[in-house]
């Protein structure tokens, strides 16, 4: 048993998809969706990887998991029993062990059960594949599993189709945990969620990770749900990690200058702060094709001779504030305001009937 | 804090669109989906009125009607739109032309156009950018294929497309996700409509693009004037786009107000809960204030005021039982709720 | 985010009862019952089926049995005399200007027809053997109530005696190359890479032979002299070989699209096996597919066998299959004269109609937004 706090340590993951075109399907070209990144985890602790569409996030969760196979890199997982394990060399015996303590969950309510099973089938059934639990123990353990997610456990024998989108997400969630994980990866869970249902859900996730004592990697877009669920943030661009660091110094003073203008383009709810920043003009590029040297520098505005032809390295500039920028420490960008509480009461609970 | 002032009369003097207690059905073999309950509000010439809701509220079919474009299965059965092209003259119920009437075909892209969330699949990918506008150019405005490209081109440029005169020969595909917005925003305007309907324009795109694209929507409602029905479930959006604001819950609209009273001083429970479980930025880490249960099923029918089974405040006798009227809580600034805990 | 209604949902929230407990299948069944035309085309087959599974009971003569008497008898006339149906004998002159035979009933001399009456032997279901037939008249003398062909075979027995091949080769021709197909397809969309490169380009092979030469070609070198259900199983197995591959294709599509599932990606994560996910995910969501495009193939076999017997290279004399009827009624004199030869080709017409509107509603049940 090892007192080390690192649950995840991640060095220079890489998964590129080949390109195939003509008669023959011959390799014509790569996109790299997730070229080189280097995070860690430790035990407890939320990750929120976020970025655009097209930056690799989700591609990088999956890998973590194989369920991309990573094209290089490795993952070294910090196992109970096993001990520090690079999980893109195990053997297929030796992934059955992990497996386990590395779940996933997904985006789409809709598409993320099984329509054809019970809603006990769906959770039950990472146990019977790690023939944890068989018959009556299996459906106690089921019933547990739901009453955890607040599903009453007598919705065991219905269908996902009887569910809303935020009920399908909690089933999700509990077959995540069915074979207590101590890594779950979530994949934009509440991103195809109503507001008031994603507030149910992320606190729903905060309570979990508070009883068992579990990691999430949050996968996201939005980066309003990623600042309040996150310990550290990490920033994703064209398939490299750009800045990575704690939620409140990312926020606050962030070093990169995408990080900055991401935060700047979020539309802020409050009428009362509208101001015009300057915007970041033009489009993400491709994956399959990358400007040179740092892939962000076409887009910009502090862009310099150095920035086209080196891609800058993720560096530490001081108390775990990683940085890929050739002049982050010389840079003073602008991040996000603390925020002004608009304090609102809904007028009284159960007023008495007026007279 | 009742009025006698009703909801109706405080609707601005100059509307471009003034919906009245619309109400929308739709019959399947399965039973009934009231989509719109006796929805009410208007639009003030030249202002972004954003209609905020979550999925099933019924924002989206509201704006369908207004173009009259609902599926086949829904029936209107009360209510009126009115629609008042210019200050001068006298306001039409559009309810009153056929679906496929030539008033209809005249009023849409025309005086009244729309923009779709997703931009693949309101465009046609198998003709170009510049011919789609052409399209709308031509059957509004003039028969001139010339001055029509012409015209393409120069909304093209308005929309800050870079290099328009090759956008418009190029096909969809070959566009970015912003790109193709801004190809449908040209589209939409191009025949200079008096009101712009936007249905989640931006809920497709990444952030960094949906801000241009907000900022080009602004810009260019100031510059030409043009009315907006900004339909959308982001309150980020609302707060940077809107200047009033009505939020929609299971068919009805719940609370109207302006952008600044919504934020500063909302009254409905509703909107009070909604605006608390949004996890906002610069916020440190706590919990999100939640709305307890769910939207109840489409097929459901609830009685009373529609959000009383999961309201907090809810009165015991009254909030099952009764619809709320409208209630005016500020006439001068157009305040209005419907809700029993201000009547 | 989720939408609204502009899309019509499928499940039904009724108080009494809980839709949620009601699993794909069924919701799927209900569909289908809703389209009255697509049961119509169910029952109809239903009805031939069963009419199939008696059909040595029902008819009254051996599909073979020659009867000079009776060549080209019209369909007997039927009465109703003394309490009991009756048909007439006939006195049977030939024309000597058109060379046609002429019936005419002889109203007086009524022959009773029986109900319950032994005939010729057949096993029933292939297993119990019988004599037993609904209906016939006394020895000697012929009820043809649909007429008779040129030897005087009773042409509703041989309609009778043919149901039996036209209606279950195609069907188990298609079982076949279900089964066939599903497993390739499966393969090939499951593993993907290599194998699924070899797959395809050995449809791709298969394919692009043309079919009806293809079929022909076989058929014709299946031997002679073989016995009636040897033949019968060759004719089947070339239907099932040339028709998996358009299944085959269909599958693999499927099995690709549910292997990249959010729910697939979740058993691997639990560490499934291979096995488990194709038993346990893909070929379940598959099944209904499966069933759609298997039943529109149907009316595809039926069609080859009779093009087959009717091209005189599928099930041959002595045998009957409607195909077969068709060629005996490939003469001029049939059309003009002894319309009632034409029966068949009515008989397959509504078969195949049945299956492709049974085919349309299951299709439509199964996916209802494709």
């Amino acid at each position: 048993m090892t007192t080390d706090d690192m649950l995840l340590e991640v060095r220079g993951l890489k998964k590129h998809f080949p390109i195939r075109s003509g008669l023959l399907r011959r390799v014509t070209g790569t996109v790299k969706a997730v070229d080189g990144i280097d995070f860690h985890i430790k035990k407890g602790e939320t990750l929120g990887l976020v970025g655009e569409s097209g930056c690799g996030k989700s591609t990088a969760g999956r890998a973590l998991l194989r369920l991309h196979e990573p094209t290089a890199g490795e993952i070294i997982f910090n196992d109970p029993e096993l001990g520090k394990v690079d999980v893109t060399k195990a053997d297929r015996d030796l992934m059955l062990k992990l497996r386990p303590n590395m779940q996933i969950i997904f985006q789409d309510p809709f598409t993320s059960l099984n329509p054809r099973l019970t809603v006990g089938q769906i959770v039950g059934e990472p146990l019977e594949i790690q023939k944890r639990a068989t018959g009556s123990e299996l459906k106690d353990r089921v019933a547990e599993l739901l009453k955890e997610v607040g599903i009453r456990p007598e919705n065991m024998s219905r269908y996902p189709h009887a569910f809303s989108g935020g009920q399908r997400q909690r089933i999700g969630i509990a077959r995540a945990l069915a074979l207590n994980p101590k890594l779950i990866v979530c994949d934009e869970p509440v991103s195809a969620l109503d507001v008031s249902i994603q507030a149910q859900v992320l606190n729903l996730l905060d309570e979990l990770q508070a009883k068992y004592g579990l990691s999430y990697l949050f996968v996201g877009h939005d980066l309003s749900v990623i600042e309040h669920i996150s310990d550290r943030v990490a920033v994703m661009y064209v398939g490299y990690i750009v800045e990575m660091a704690r939620t409140d110094k990312l926020y606050f003073s962030p070093k990169h200058p995408y990080t900055e203008a991401l935060l700047n383009a979020i539309p802020k709810a409050d009428p009362r702060l509208r101001h015009r920043p300057e915007r970041l003009q033009g489009d993400v590029p491709s994956p399959a094709n990358p400007p040179s040297g740092c892939y962000f520098h076409p887009r910009c505005k502090y862009a310099k001779d150095i920035c086209a032809n080196e891609r800058p390295p993720l560096v530490d500039i001081g108390d775990e504030h990683f940085v890929a920028c050739h002049f982050a420490k010389e840079l003073s960008l602008t991040g996000v305001q603390p925020l002004n509480e608009i304090k609102l009461q809904i007028p009284g609970q159960k007023k008495a009937a007026q007279a | 804090m009742t009025a006698n002032v009703t909801a109706a009369t405080i609707a601005s003097k100059d509307d471009v669109i003034r919906v009245e207690d619309l109400k929308v059905s739709f019959y399947t073999d399965l039973g009934v989906v009231r989509a719109l309950n006796g929805v009410s509000f208007n639009i003030p010439r030249g202002k972004v009125l954003g209609v905020v809701g979550e999925s099933g509220c019924g924002k989206s079919i509201t704006g369908l009607s207004i173009m009259q474009l609902v599926h086949s299965a829904g029936r209107t059965e009360g209510g009126r739109i009115l629609f008042r092209e210019f200050a001068d003259r006298e306001p039409v119920d559009i309810l009153t032309f056929g679906k496929n009437s030539p008033e209809m075909r005249g009023i849409r892209g025309n005086n009244i156009s729309m923009i779709f969330q997703e931009p693949m699949s309101s465009l046609n990918p198998c003709y170009t950018v510049g011919n789609q506008i052409e399209e709308a150019i031509l059957l509004h405005q003039t028969d001139d294929k010339v001055e029509a490209a012409r015209r393409a081109i120069e909304i093209l440029t308005k929309v800050g497309m870079p290099n328009p005169a090759r956008i418009a020969k190029s096909y969809p595909h070959e566009l970015s996700g912003g790109m193709r917005q801004r190809a449908m925003i040209a589209m939409a305007l191009s025949c200079n409509p008096t009101l712009l309907i936007a249905d989640e324009p931006t809920t497709a795109l990444d952030v960094t693009t949906e801000a241009n694209i907000l900022d080009l929507m602004r810009g260019l409602q100031s510059e030409i004037g043009t009315s907006i029905m900004f339909i959308t479930h982001n309150m980020g959006v609302v707060a940077q786009m809107c200047d009033e604001v009505a939020v929609m819950y299971l068919g009805r609209v719940v609370e109207r107000a302006t952008v600044d009273d919504i934020f500063y001083d909302p009254k409905h429970p509703y909107t009070i809960a909604l605006l608390q479980s949004i996890p906002r930025l610069g916020r440190t880490k706590g919990r999100l204030a939640s709305i307890e249960g769910t939207v109840p099923d489409p097929y459901s029918r609830v009685d009373g005021c529609a959000f009383h089974l999961r309201c907090p405040a809810k009165i015991e006798g009254v909030c099952d039982v009764t619809v709320p009227e409208e209630i005016v809580v500020d006439a001068a600034k157009g305040h209005t709720v419907r809700c029993h805990l201000y009547s | 985010m989720a939408t609204d209604a502009t899309q019509l949902p499928t499940s039904k929230a009724a108080a009494t009862e809980d839709v949620g407990q009601i699993p794909q299948w069924q919701l799927m069944v209900r569909r289908f019952r809703r389209s009255k035309l697509s049961v119509g085309g169910l029952y109809v087959l239903i009805v031939l089926y069963v009419l199939m599974i008696f059909s040595d009971f029902l008819a009254p003569y051996d599909h073979n049995r020659l009867d000079s008497n009776y060549a080209w008898a019209p369909p007997s006339p039927i009465g109703f005399e003394n309490g009991q149906f009756v048909t007439y004998k006939l006195k049977q002159t030939l024309d000597q200007v058109r060379f046609e035979w002429f019936y005419e009933p002889d109203m007086n001399a009524p022959l009773p027809i029986k109900f319950f009456v032994q005939g010729y032997e057949y096993r029933f279901l292939g297993i119990f053997p019988s004599r037993l037939h609904l209906f016939g008249v006394e020895e000697g003398y012929q009820i043809n109530i649909i007429g008779a062909d040129k030897d005087g075979k009773d042409v509703f027995s041989r309609l009778m005696k043919g149901s039996q091949v036209s209606l279950t080769l195609g069907f188990i021709g298609v079982l076949v190359s279900v089964i066939i197909g599903s497993i390739v397809g499966t393969a090939s969309g499951y593993f993907m890479g290599a194998v699924d490169n070899l797959i395809q380009r050995l449809i791709e092979l298969l394919r692009s032979f043309p079919d009806v030469p293809l079929f022909l070609a076989l058929a014709a070198a299946l031997p002679m002299g073989v016995p009636v259900q040897v033949r019968f199983f060759l004719i089947t197995l070339i239907i099932a070989l040339i028709g998996w591959t358009g299944l085959a294709r269909e599958v693999r599509g499927k099995v690709m699209s549910y292997r990249a599932s959010d729910y697939t990606s979740a058993a691997v994560a639990a560490g499934a096996s291979h096995w488990h996910i194709i038993t346990r995910h893909l070929i379940p969501n598959s099944l209904s597919h499966i069933i759609v495009v298997g039943t529109l193939a149907i009316p595809g076999a039926i069609g080859s066998e009779t093009a087959l017997s009717y091209l005189g290279l599928g099930i041959l004399p002595p045998a009957v299959s409607w195909g077969v009827m068709l060629r005996d009624a490939q003469t001029i004199e049939a059309i003009t004269s002894y319309p009632w030869m034409l029966i068949p080709v009515g008989v397959l017409i509504i078969t195949v109609l049945s299956f492709y509107l049974l085919g349309d509603g299951v299709r439509d049940a199964v996916d209802p937004y494709a």
